[in-house]
């Protein structure tokens, strides 16, 4: 077996110490990075995103075109758009706040449990001429971009820079990353939780706020991101003047401001400032001391009742657990393990494993610790071929399941 | 002694007294400009001023001390308070982001509250007023949304609440009137009756039919369910009071006995 790691490279003090670089020192570290081993990489992520991207679009237009696989629940297949399939499920809802708005229908399920963000962006998208189907795959698609090399520049302020390059090829590739081409928000909280997390090692934590509350805004997950970001301004508080001190004091409550925004823009249209979590409760989404146990009691039966597409979701919350823990041992900050385990973990907690296949996408250190398993050319390959074969499988199967 | 001598004498006496008298009187001078009126010659009163003296050093350093404190507090507080401003500028940002997403209608709104505080009562009993005719209808949940209504005298209905629609096939024929009159004794029900208002409205931005009123003494809210039915809410909790079909189709109400909300 050959390794296949290079020794790191000056990569992550660089990518630590810009704040106080000056200008003609950030100019000279940002051609060296275009032209050194950094512009190497985001070329190589920037490949893997269009490989990936183009393999999603046209699995999904296959899939479109020819009505295949039968027996679709939810999709209409063989309709208008070359892509409706990647606008199927959720998608709809999204849609639907972007047309009318919020409105919570009480005991059942209803639009307040889908966060603001994305039909914002759809209604933007509306504006300057794109239909919300297409403004939702561009979008997804290019944020998800940004998302990679945004995870390529936080990873390599923790581990080594090939880790940080696979680690955004194995996200591009990764076999739930069809979602990142729907009409769901999560390539854009992808892309902000990793933007928020280079903010705020860099310490501008001004624009770290405002990823991290833009984030919030796009998927409840993005208010975890608490975590990293008081523990990043604690490591950093002593050697900060008070102004930075409060700003980083700012970026750690921006998350919950965020949800309080949107809480008070839920109790100024519909009179109600926690319809969010009505709304979630009516699809089976509250917090059960035991929610973990009945979720696991649920896998086990599974089968019995019929849903066994319960046991994809398990396989990938199992492995997001391994790669967290492969993550920690790597040298991953804490805060970040804490934060990715929350991801995966606390959804279970609503009694099901349904979806935690999609959610721990945002666990961003799942990623590094898979690329730090795969330190030999041939588990690099061998994560590689398996990833793109489950991708194609998954964009095939998204009519048969939600994801 | 020669009577000079005796002058000189007197002379010299007076001058020392005058020498005297001018230094208490500079001393006195100095110790008012220095605001302390008391004689400086005096023992008693000496210590005082040194004690006056000492007080205003340990003044001094305390201020010194408390103005440290306060600008250490200051720079404690201060990121704090520069924190909670920037979160609540994030906040109001993300409140303005919002604003660009449509509103659905007040009208829309407001049936959709009344609809959640129909289904928060826990039980409810209608009497139907047919005519000279009266009816006294409850309902009772049996599984899921099936429901039983009971209609005396002695009359039953199995009612599915997820599949009303063959019911309001029926009203426009003027079939089962107590039944369907009836439906307004099950909260769920009329919940459903009521969404079934809301969805459409809110999909088409259309405001709904809902007319402030009185009914008595009473401060009402009327809702047009159908262009037959109506619903009497009250104006302050929402409560359903009655409901009335249109006097063209037939003069018939159904006055609705409002259970406690669900615990």
């Amino acid at each position: 077996m050959t390794e296949i790691d290079q020794p790191a490279p000056a990569a992550a003090p660089a990518s630590l110490s810009p704040p106080r670089v000056t200008v003609p020192g950030r100019l000279r570290l940002r051609t060296q990075a275009l032209a050194g081993t950094g512009g190497r990489a985001r070329l190589a992520i920037l490949c893997a995103w269009a490989g990936s991207r183009c393999i999603v679009l046209a699995t999904a237009a296959i899939v479109q075109a020819t009505g295949t696989p039968h027996g679709a629940a939810g999709v209409a297949l063989g309709g208008r758009g070359t892509l409706d399939v990647l606008q199927s499920w959720d998608g709809r809802w999204y849609r639907t706040i972007a047309t009318h708005g919020y409105l919570l229908i009480p005991g059942r399920q209803s639009d307040p449990a889908f966060f603001p963000l994305l039909p914002i962006v759809l209604r933007i998208s509306r504006l300057v001429g794109l239909s919300y189907g297409i403004g939702s795959v561009v979008v997804s698609s290019v944020a998800f971009g940004i998302g990679l090399l945004a995870l390529y520049e936080l990873v390599r302020t923790w581990l080594p820079e090939p880790i940080a390059r696979r680690s955004a090829v194995y996200a591009a590739i990764f076999p739930m990353s069809f979602v990142f081409s729907m009409m769901y928000p999560e390539a854009i909280a992808f892309a902000l939780i990793a933007l928020a997390g280079v903010f705020a090692a860099r310490r501008r934590w001004a624009s770290c706020a405002a990823c991290a509350a833009a984030a919030t805004l796009a998927r409840p997950e993005g208010a975890i991101l608490i975590i990293p970001i008081a523990a990043a301004a604690a490591q950093a508080w002593k050697s900060m003047p008070t102004a930075s001190r409060g700003r980083a004091v700012g970026a750690a409550l921006s998350p919950i401001a965020a949800l309080v925004g949107y809480s008070g823009y839920l109790w100024w249209s519909l009179g109600q400032p926690f319809a969010w979590t009505k709304a979630q409760a009516a699809w089976g989404r509250s917090f059960h001391s035991t929610g973990i146990y009945a979720a696991l009691l649920s896998l086990l039966t599974a089968a019995r009742h019929h849903e066994t597409w319960l046991f994809r979701d398990g396989i990938f919350c199992l492995v997001f657990l391994v790669c967290l823990l492969v993550a920690w041992r790597a040298g991953v900050p804490r805060a970040w393990i804490v934060a990715g385990a929350a991801m995966v973990l606390l959804p279970l907690t609503s009694g099901a494993f349904t979806s935690d296949a999609r959610f721990g996408l945002l666990a961003l250190p799942v990623y590094p610790g898979l690329a730090y398993l795969a330190r030999t050319r041939r588990i690099d390959l061998g994560i590689r071929c398996v990833s793109i074969a489950l991708l194609i499988a998954g964009v095939a199967t998204i009519v048969l399941h939600w994801p | 002694m020669s009577i000079r001598a005796r002058v000189i004498g007197i002379v010299a006496r007076f001058r020392d007294y005058a020498r005297s008298v001018q230094q208490s009187r500079c001393d006195l001078a100095d110790s008012v400009s220095s605001e302390n009126i008391l004689p400086p010659d005096r023992p008693e009163n000496r210590a005082p001023v040194r004690a006056v003296e000492g007080h205003g050093t340990l003044d001094l350093a305390v201020g010194e001390r408390l103005r440290k404190s306060g600008r250490a507090l200051g720079r404690a507080a201060l990121p704090p308070l520069v924190g909670i401003v920037l979160a609540g500028l994030i906040g109001g940002a993300a409140f303005a982001a919002m604003q660009l997403l449509p509103r659905p209608a007040g009208t829309v709104t407001f049936v959709n509250r009344l609809a959640e505080s129909i289904s928060s009562l826990d039980a409810v009993r209608s009497i139907e007023r047919v005519g000279s005719r009266r009816l006294t209808t409850s309902c009772r949940r049996i599984t899921g949304q099936r429901y039983l209504l009971t209609i005396s005298p002695h009359r039953r209905f199995v009612i599915d609440g997820s599949t009303l629609t063959p019911i309001e096939a029926r009203w426009h024929r003027g079939q089962a009137l107590a039944v369907e009159v009836g439906l307004a004794g099950c909260p769920s029900l009329l919940t459903a009756l009521v969404e079934r208002l809301v969805l459409p409205a809110f999909e088409s931005s259309m405001r709904l039919p809902v007319y402030v009123g009185r009914s008595g003494h009473a401060h009402v809210i009327r809702v047009s369910l159908t262009s037959s039915l109506e619903l009497v809410v009250d104006r302050r909790s929402l409560a359903p009071v009655a409901m009335r079909f249109a006097l063209a189709r037939l003069g018939a109400a159904s006055v609705l006995l409002v259970g406690a909300p669900k615990p």
